[in-house]
């Protein structure tokens, strides 16, 4: 890792304040000895540069606490610091739990004021009407990284409205995380979902159940939209309309749910409808699960742990294959906001086109969570991505090279085929999908009359929002 | 100018004085402020809840387009909405018979002097005064799929087995697996926010149970050992009918404070499994906060308003019998 104080590059090399106390000396100078020719004066020492120099107040960023503690705080004290002294802004951030985002966030519209940036742990479809689009800086970085990744865009942009309703700061691939000697014990492999269907039960009784959460928390929503895509059940299609209970979505979806329902009695236990969000990490640290589906905080917290059995024991791996596809949802798809109240617009555009610009440092000090959602964003893209993750020297070394394949092969957004919208927020702030799964495996219901209900649920929400002009 | 002083000063100034004087000037001057804060803090915001409750409002606007009680009818007909309504009701009236008959034992234990009373009223006390989330919190800890203690101790004790053929779990929740998942079977859920809401409500009504002991006259305490009332037929005859004006207080008080409780399901639940333990708060903040649907939400809170209405009424009438007796 590069050292802090390199970690941040002003890309119109901002003055600072001694150093515009030295030039104004020098003008003066120059103006006394040379008489009241400023364009001589000034071309004496090069032109006074006050590009950075135009922000000034504060700027309040309200954000996550990063499942990466360590990242806050370089976040805070040091990249934030920096990137404020050289614009003359003060930065303020704030951090929440995630789950306390969207009320948050609500609260802050209500008040019709809060903070500048208001990031998100997933898009934000339903505040559209009080956000600035953003498709200038969208623009902006484009120009200067090329194209942004298709999940960050089709996460962030609404194409009813033609607008970028929030600027992508990061997503996080959702790997698999398993405990390889587990599987060896059990002749287990991960491959594909029938092998995981067949495997589950001996998984459960070498006392290591499988962890595929199907409770009210994020990460099976997740989960669970990922294992619709991989036996084709789409919720909605290219064009955002609802399509569920059509033809093949439905048969898929119908497969999906009994394959679920099958793991759930052969592989796993009650625990997977009680979970929160922090569950799965929980049981897995604890050495119970085989498997779980999440982000690297849990291979990295096995890291800190100082548990080196349980570290070196843990690999990670893409998702499952489906009879269609191998497909997962992003983890987390963090996106910022710039409020219409705001009151320092000019900063919080700036610092989003910054850190965009500058991103190889925040991909580092995240421990490769935060992937940069234009590639470019590190030099040599996917490729640089896929070397530095090699080099990570946790055992078995290498492991984390799969991130990248994740990231580029096997990530989209929640919506797949179509975009993150209002009708995908709700679905999931609901929690239809695990309620719909979680019904079918404990016996409730049957696959048919859930995907039934399901889409009919679905398709009263699509009209809503329709009516709001958002899909 | 002198003269003027010497009545006490300028006219203007008397003519304050003599108002202030008059109790129709003075009560509403000293009632004022709190009127104003509670049309700030309340009215305000419930007239604001009832008007989006009839628009299409979103997350992120104050205001909509009117939609008449569209709101309203959606919701009626969503199951999530009914679960959540039945919930409420279930949460609310369940908890508070236990409330009730736990409150009127303990409060006929801790009226009695015994070595260390202060030490158990204070422990009994104790949950009414942590935060509910802190104290929810350590539910859900006590509960965890993983580390529960409850479970712990049960396995440790060699009664997990045993609790589940005392009270028959697989019949009471089927397919229901040891240990058990206290938050993830429906029915094991719906038991365990019960016994939430009640440990939270029991000492409120356990002080308001001794105070009304307390407000026994002594001579129908004699009177009752007179004419050989004891035990149980002291309890049913005497004690009960006199404390009932209070008893019922507490018991509308606790039902107002659990239909509109929040943190208890939202912490231990989420209202999962499978939105089987959603109540009418927690729905309305799905659906109007997280999901953006602001009409909607507020619509679903509304739905709360004539059962609380109700209570009220009956509470007010209640506190004003039990002050005059």
């Amino acid at each position: 890792m590069s050292e802090a104080s390199d970690e941040f590059e002003a890309h119109n090399s901002p003055l600072t304040r001694s150093d515009l106390v030295k030039r104004a000396g020098a003008a003066a100078f120059a103006v006394s000895m040379f008489g009241a020719l400023p364009e001589k004066a000034l071309g004496f020492y090069g032109p006074l540069r006050f590009k950075n120099k135009q922000l000034s107040g504060e700027l309040r960023i309200m954000t996550w606490a990063h499942f990466v503690p360590a990242y806050d705080v370089w976040l805070d004290q040091t990249y934030a610091k920096q990137w404020g002294e050289a614009n003359d802004v003060e930065v303020k951030i704030d951090h929440i739990n995630n789950a306390l985002l969207f009320s948050t966030g609500s609260a802050e519209v209500a008040a019709q004021s809060g903070h500048d940036l208001f990031w998100f742990i997933s898009p934000p479809s339903s505040f559209q009407k009080q956000v600035l689009p953003v498709n200038d800086l969208v623009q902006e970085v484009t120009k200067k990284l090329g194209p942004m990744s298709k999940v960050a865009k089709k996460s962030t942009y609404n194409p009813r409205t033609k607008k970028f309703f929030g600027f992508p700061e990061t997503y996080a691939p959702d790997p698999v995380q398993y405990r390889k000697s587990y599987l060896q014990e059990a002749g287990v492999s991960l491959n594909t979902w029938e092998d995981v269907r067949k495997g589950a039960a001996k998984l459960k009784q070498i006392g290591h159940p499988v962890g595929l959460g199907m409770s009210n928390e994020i990460d099976s929503n997740m989960l669970l939209t990922s294992l619709l895509y991989c036996y084709g059940g789409f919720i909605q299609n290219e064009e955002n309309r609802i399509v569920f209970g059509q033809g093949s979505n439905r048969k898929g979806a119908i497969e999906a749910l009994e394959v679920m329902r099958d793991i759930y009695r052969n592989g796993m236990t009650d625990e997977v409808f009680a979970w929160t969000a922090a569950s799965n990490n929980q049981a897995f640290l604890a050495g119970r699960l085989s498997m779980a589906l999440n982000a690297i905080s849990i291979v990295r917290s096995a890291e800190k742990s100082g548990n080196q059995v349980l570290a070196d024991d843990t690999w990670l791996a893409s998702i499952p294959r489906g009879p269609v596809m191998r497909l997962g949802n992003e983890h987390v798809m963090g996106v910022y906001v710039i409020w219409k109240f705001a009151k320092n617009k000019e900063a919080a555009r700036k610092y989003l086109i910054d850190q965009q610009l500058n991103y190889r440092p925040h991909f580092v000090r995240s421990e490769y969570y935060n992937f940069p959602p234009w590639t470019g964003a590190i030099k040599g893209g996917f490729e640089t991505i896929r070397k530095m993750a090699a080099q990570d020297t946790h055992k078995p070394k290498g492991k984390y090279t799969v991130l990248t394949t994740i990231a580029e092969k096997f990530t989209t957004n929640p919506g797949h085929p179509g975009h993150t919208n209002a009708v995908i927020d709700e679905i999931f702030q609901t929690w239809m999908l695990p309620q719909m799964f979680a019904q079918v495996a404990q016996g409730k219901t049957d696959p048919a009359d859930a995907v039934k209900a399901f889409d009919t649920k679905a398709k009263q929400i699509y009209r809503k929002w329709k009516a709001q002009g958002l899909v | 100018m002198e003269a003027e002083s010497a009545a006490g000063g300028a006219p203007s100034t008397r003519r304050w004085r003599h108002a202030l004087e008059d109790r129709r000037v003075l009560a509403p001057l000293l009632i004022a402020p709190a009127v104003i804060f509670i049309v700030l803090v309340v009215g305000l915001p419930f007239g604001w809840a009832i008007y989006l409750s009839l628009t299409d409002a979103i997350g992120g606007s104050l205001s909509g387009n009117w939609v008449g009680f569209d709101n309203f009818t959606n919701a009626w007909s969503d199951d999530n909405f009914q679960k959540a309504l039945r919930n409420t009701l279930i949460f609310t009236f369940a908890s508070q018979i236990i409330v009730v008959i736990g409150a009127a034992i303990l409060s006929a234990f801790l009226v009695r002097d015994f070595r260390g009373r202060w030490i158990v009223r204070f422990l009994i006390v104790l949950p009414w005064a942590a935060p509910v989330v802190l104290s929810t919190i350590t539910w859900l800890w006590i509960l965890d799929s993983l580390y529960s203690v409850l479970n712990w101790t049960l396995d440790r004790l060699h009664l997990d087995n045993a609790l589940v053929w005392l009270f028959d779990v697989t019949r009471f929740e089927e397919g229901a697996q040891v240990p058990l998942q206290w938050l993830g079977r429906p029915n094991l859920a719906l038991a365990a926010i019960t016994l939430v809401h009640a440990w939270r409500i029991l000492p409120f009504a356990v002080v308001i149970f001794i105070a009304g002991r307390a407000s026994i006259p002594n001579e129908v305490e004699d009177a009752s050992k007179i004419d050989g009332a004891t035990g149980l037929k002291k309890l049913w005859y005497v004690d009960l009918p006199l404390q009932l004006p209070i008893a019922l207080v507490a018991v509308l008080f606790g039902i107002v404070f659990t239909a509109g409780d929040f943190a208890v399901v939202y912490i231990l639940t989420a209202g999962g499994p499978f939105n089987s333990t959603q109540v009418l708060p927690t729905w309305a903040f799905q659906i109007g906060i997280n999901s953006g649907s602001l009409g909607e939400g507020a619509a679903i809170s509304l739905y709360l308003f004539p059962l609380l209405v109700v209570v009220t009424v009956a509470m007010l009438f209640f506190a004003r019998r039990a002050q005059v007796s």
